[in-house]
């Protein structure tokens, strides 16, 4: 079976990052290559960050709260649309199980620690697109499909952007949580906006270091990616390649 | 990199000074003067081009009074005011500015003269500073002549201006429309017309609409191969199953794409540009200008956004920012962009600072350009609108908002 996989993130180059590790995972002792197919019309950069404005770090952010309640609903909006246009890029009549779609948001809110992750107000966020990815399972089953024939769908919120998978995937020494998302930016390229790299500069500055030896990093400083890594994991032992 | 050009009495810009970017956004109401700073900045790249030493036409240094001075002047402007223009252009810690005025002395329309000044400055000292016009009355621009003709300049600060006259001389202005992109009736394609040895510029060639595209496209798969394949690449970012562009015999360009035809006798689809859709193309024309060898150190677009989805707004910029890499290896472009579109001013959200409101005051008929940066801090400082002011390593206060309020912001009238 193809092994495909969906991207959804805030912009080209969060795609190409994600689409990078993808393959390094996938590959990952098998040499089978995935399908990397970006959802580019899709994002939930705007739902996210109106999420972050209604509630604090003591306040609203729970799932059943009004905020999260609205974050949940949007997802959910997006997310069947996201369905329809990986099916439809994907270029078959029907996905199965073994197509992953990764939703991923940039949640531009920097940790103290690599810990901070599992406290209440930061767990919440997967927790929601977790929720909402629960939902359209559950209208996708009752619109009568199959459960072989629903592409299974991995929330991956970044904190506090894309770049903290470079960051640990380039240095082994510590966590780079602790920064901003401009911040980190710049210490990673020297520049406060991924699009100002060249094609070559963002190969080389990025996604050159996303390869099978920076796995053990990325897995053992972003707790967030463990999910989704483990995901794919299981996904590239499964899966045939698709070239 | 150009850092700043300033229009003095051009057209709606009564004194108009612009801070430039990789990439600059300009947005505003219709008739507020936004497309005025790019045909000023044409003007005055073409004005400089046309005083090339090394031209073979030497009275295209000429001022002409009514084609670049009375046509496009001020119109409220004082008698003794000139239409003036002024750059800032950095490169290699040394700094060039550079002036050039048109005012008239006779009362008669048909005299109009000029004066030039170029300032060479590095980081703790004046280098150079050559003038023409200031002493003697001249309607010839004539500065760049003295330069490359005064032996008392070393052979670095010549290179210097040549190269700042150069790029400044290479600024072009594009409105592409569909109508013009698709023109492929125009008698054949193949590049014959340009002549076997005669090297194509594409940029000038283009034409402001997108007139020539059908053409260049072919002309750069015949010549330019890098140029073709980086096009290629970009073209299937948008379209996967774009395959390439070939000309049929009689010479007229046709589309391939690859549908998954499994016939064994034709495997590509062919289309004639007509068939294709209006986004399509003005993403393909786009792709074709990112993917220049040459680049030109300016490139302006109006309306970026016509016929392009907003969904897909976002991989186009993406294009433009990376041209205007300052790593690139052939050669950044700056770009100056108009739009109408919210989602083309979401795509600045991390960098407000690049972007210009433009508003027509109806009294003076002149243009009020503001920076958005600071107009938002004045709002996110008396707390009307939510956000954050940051202080970045220069010490310049950059205003940070989440780029679904830029929207929201746009949509209430506050901006664009």
């Amino acid at each position: 079976m193809a092994c495909r996989i969906g991207i959804i993130g805030d912009g080209p180059t969060d795609s190409k990052v994600i689409g990078r590790l993808a393959e390094c995972i996938v590959s990952y002792g098998h040499r089978k290559t995935p399908q990397i197919i970006e959802l580019r019309r899709q994002n939930i950069r705007d739902a996210v960050d109106r999420y972050w404005r209604d509630t604090s770090k003591s306040n609203n952010y729970q799932i059943r709260g009004e905020a999260g309640k609205r974050l949940q609903g949007q997802v959910f909006a997006m997310l069947q649309t996201a369905v329809e246009e990986f099916r439809t890029l994907a270029k078959c009549d029907n996905l199965s199980w073994n197509d992953l779609v990764v939703l991923s948001t940039d949640a531009e809110r920097h940790f103290g620690s690599t810990d901070t992750y599992f406290e209440d107000w930061a767990f919440h966020l997967p927790k929601i697109l977790m929720a909402a990815i629960e939902q359209l399972y559950h209208q996708l089953i009752q619109r009568g499909y199959e459960w072989n024939y629903i592409p299974t769908i991995v929330p991956l919120p970044l904190y506090p952007s894309t770049d903290i998978i470079i960051a640990a995937a380039k240095n082994s020494s510590r966590s780079f949580h602790n920064l901003p998302a401009r911040e980190l930016k710049k210490l990673l390229y020297n520049v406060s906006d991924l699009n100002l790299l060249s094609p070559e500069e963002f190969d080389r500055q990025a996604l050159d270091h996303l390869t099978e030896d920076s796995l053990g990093r990325i897995f053992r400083y972003i707790p967030e990616v463990r999910f989704c890594l483990h995901m794919m994991l299981w996904r590239g032992s499964n899966a045939d390649s698709v070239q | 990199m150009f850092r700043q050009i300033t229009l003095k009495n051009y057209r709606t810009h009564r004194e108009t000074s612009l801070a430039l970017h990789p990439l600059t956004l300009l947005v505003g109401n219709n008739n507020s003067g936004k497309s005025n700073i790019l045909q000023g900045i044409r003007h005055l790249s073409h004005l400089v081009w046309r005083s090339d030493p090394h031209r073979d036409r030497p009275d295209l240094a000429k001022i002409r009074a009514g084609a670049d001075y009375f046509y496009h002047r001020y119109r409220l402007a004082k008698d003794d005011e000139p239409m003036a223009w002024s750059v800032i252009w950095q490169e290699n810690n040394l700094t060039v500015s550079y002036e050039l005025e048109l005012f008239q002395t006779e009362p008669s329309k048909a005299f109009v003269r000029c004066r030039e000044r170029v300032r060479v400055q590095s980081s703790n000292a004046d280098i150079l500073e050559l003038s023409s016009g200031f002493n003697e009355e001249a309607n010839q621009l004539t500065l760049r002549t003295h330069i490359e003709h005064n032996n008392e300049l070393s052979q670095e600060l010549r290179k210097i201006c040549r190269e700042f006259f150069r790029k400044l001389g290479t600024a072009f202005v594009y409105h592409f429309q569909p109508s013009y992109l698709n023109n492929s009736n125009d008698s054949d394609s193949r590049i014959r017309p340009y002549g076997q040895d005669e090297r194509v510029a594409i940029p000038s060639a283009l034409g402001y609409e997108g007139g020539n595209f059908q053409r260049l496209i072919f002309y750069a798969k015949e010549r330019e191969e890098r140029v073709f394949s980086r096009f290629v690449a970009l073209v299937r970012r948008f379209n996967e199953e774009f395959h390439g562009v070939r000309l049929n015999l009689r010479g007229f360009p046709i589309w391939e794409f690859d549908l998954g035809s499994t016939r064994t006798d034709r495997l590509l689809e062919e289309f004639a540009p007509d068939l294709l859709s209006d986004g399509f193309l003005k993403a393909a024309v786009i792709a074709l200008i990112v993917s220049l060898e040459r680049s030109p150190s300016i490139i302006m677009v109006e309306e970026i956004e016509n016929g392009i989805n907003p969904g897909n707004i976002r991989e186009i910029m993406n294009w433009l920012w990376q041209a205007a890499s300052t790593q690139r290896p052939q050669g950044m472009s700056q770009f100056i962009l108009t739009s109408h579109s919210p989602s083309v001013l979401r795509e600045f959200y991390r960098h407000l600072e690049n972007v210009y409101t433009l508003r027509l005051d109806k009294s003076t008929h002149q243009s009020d350009v503001r920076n958005l940066n600071r107009s938002l801090e004045t709002l996110v400082g008396i707390g009307s609108i939510e956000g954050s002011v940051t202080k970045d390593e220069q010490g310049n206060r950059r205003v940070e908002i989440p780029p679904y309020q830029l929207t929201e912001l746009w949509y209430s009238g506050t901006i664009g």
